[in-house]
């Protein structure tokens, strides 16, 4: 035992660390996951349930916040859980205004995955966000992404940029994004987020063409 | 300051779960003996960060941290309760249930470590075990960095001296037999296996 006063009792308690975060059960995360999810969609159903309901006609912002409740709704109701008949929900609209159509999550783009529904892509919504551009990923380092920016449709990229995103089995709204390192991305966030449910997506030319028209529109 | 949205909220509560929730539910299963306490109280944790978004800092850990804290104490007060009712037995509802895993249940800085008081128990574990900063582990406690300074100090050292007394002890029953009755079994509530 003599080599024991030899030792910081701090490292002797460090080494004996019941639980690494690395080390938590997949089930055990699984659970907590559930039940997280089941709390927001119940509030966001609620909170939806609650809100005045919102008319076109305020240009792109009210497009962008009907757009919004309609994933909000869509990931409320109880269908929206990773089913593939989740009922769909069309947000207030007026005809001539682009409406947003949710998807029942097997679409290419859009869809919830196993986590929830999401709204259908649309790139009318796009400007709404505070982040819009066309990046290739330069490196992914955990949930950090980092971009090189080819175009900046919005929000001043600059050169390069790091944004947070969701991955995989942790993603609570919407699929995750497996950015691959030279993969180009149209990418739209809010605030360091990149925004998920469809709205970041591979780079095609047609739908850049798409974003760019959304942002001289 | 920029209005929040759904989908903002929703982007930003994302990246804190993915960011933190394997953290969080790690540091309620080192607190906590089975492990759907801890899950209960990893979700909890997140549940009153999705309602307070607004509320959680830009540096979130240690505030999540010092929620699933509190959650954790009222889990240990209820169960107090319960033990109460079922086995007149009252153990103090601010002793963290330790956490006994395999071989580790028996160490002198396992066992040091149950000896401590409460308030030294967990703010070596937010040390070690959390691997946080002064100013971090006064987040967690609801204390200024400069009181996290001075109970840490005094925590390490009583800490250091029980485990010296810890050797002693085996030293004198000497080496056939190290794993005293007493040494493991006279802390409170010790001796609870995890489960999964």
């Amino acid at each position: 035992m003599s080599d024991q006063k030899d030792l910081d009792p701090i490292e002797m308690l460090r080494a004996i660390n019941p639980v690494d975060p690395r080390d938590v059960p997949s089930a055990s995360f699984a659970r907590v996951s559930a039940k997280v999810q089941e709390t927001i969609m119940s509030d966001i159903g609620n909170e939806t349930i609650q809100r005045p309901r919102i008319r076109f006609g305020v240009l792109g912002l009210a497009a962008g916040v009907v757009a919004v409740l309609a994933l909000a709704v869509t990931v409320g109701l109880p269908g929206g859980l990773g089913s593939p008949s989740g009922v769909a929900v069309v947000p207030t609209s007026t005809p001539g205004e682009p409406t947003a159509q949710p998807t029942d999550g097997g679409g290419s783009i859009a869809g919830g995955g196993g986590m929830a529904s999401c709204l259908a892509y649309d790139p009318a919504i796009v400007p709404t966000f505070d982040l819009a551009f066309d990046g290739t990923v330069t490196a992914v380092n955990g949930d950090q992404v980092t971009f090189v920016v080819n175009t900046d449709f919005k929000g001043g990229a600059g050169d390069t940029i790091t944004l947070t995103s969701a991955q995989g089995d942790n993603a609570l709204v919407g699929p995750g994004i497996d950015f691959g390192v030279g993969g180009r991305y149209l990418v739209s966030g809010a605030g360091s987020d990149v925004n998920q449910c469809g709205f970041t997506l591979p780079h095609s030319d047609n739908d850049a063409a798409a974003w760019a028209a959304a942002f001289e529109g | 300051m920029q209005p929040t949205s759904p989908t903002r909220e929703l982007a930003r509560f994302e990246s804190l779960f993915s960011a933190h929730s394997s953290q969080v539910l790690a540091y309620a299963m080192r607190r906590t003996a089975i492990a759907a306490d801890a899950e209960d109280a990893a979700a909890e944790t997140f549940t009153i960060a999705w309602r307070r978004l607004a509320d959680v800092p830009p540096e979130p850990l240690p505030w999540l941290y010092g929620v699933a804290r509190r959650i954790l104490a009222n889990q240990r007060r209820s169960s107090g309760r319960r033990l109460v009712l079922f086995e007149r037995v009252r153990p103090d509802p601010d002793v963290p249930t330790p956490i006994v895993l395999g071989e580790d249940a028996d160490t002198p800085a396992m066992i040091a470590l149950r000896r401590l008081r409460p308030d030294d128990q967990e703010i070596l574990r937010l040390l070690a075990w959390e691997s946080l900063g002064n100013n971090e582990i006064a987040v967690v406690l609801g204390i200024t960095a400069n009181a996290v300074a001075i109970r840490l100090h005094r925590a390490r050292q009583r800490f250091a001296t029980l485990i010296e007394q810890i050797g002693d002890e085996r030293k004198v029953k000497g080496s056939g037999d190290s794993r005293t009755h007493d040494s493991v079994k006279g802390t409170a509530g010790s001796g609870v296996e995890r489960s999964r």
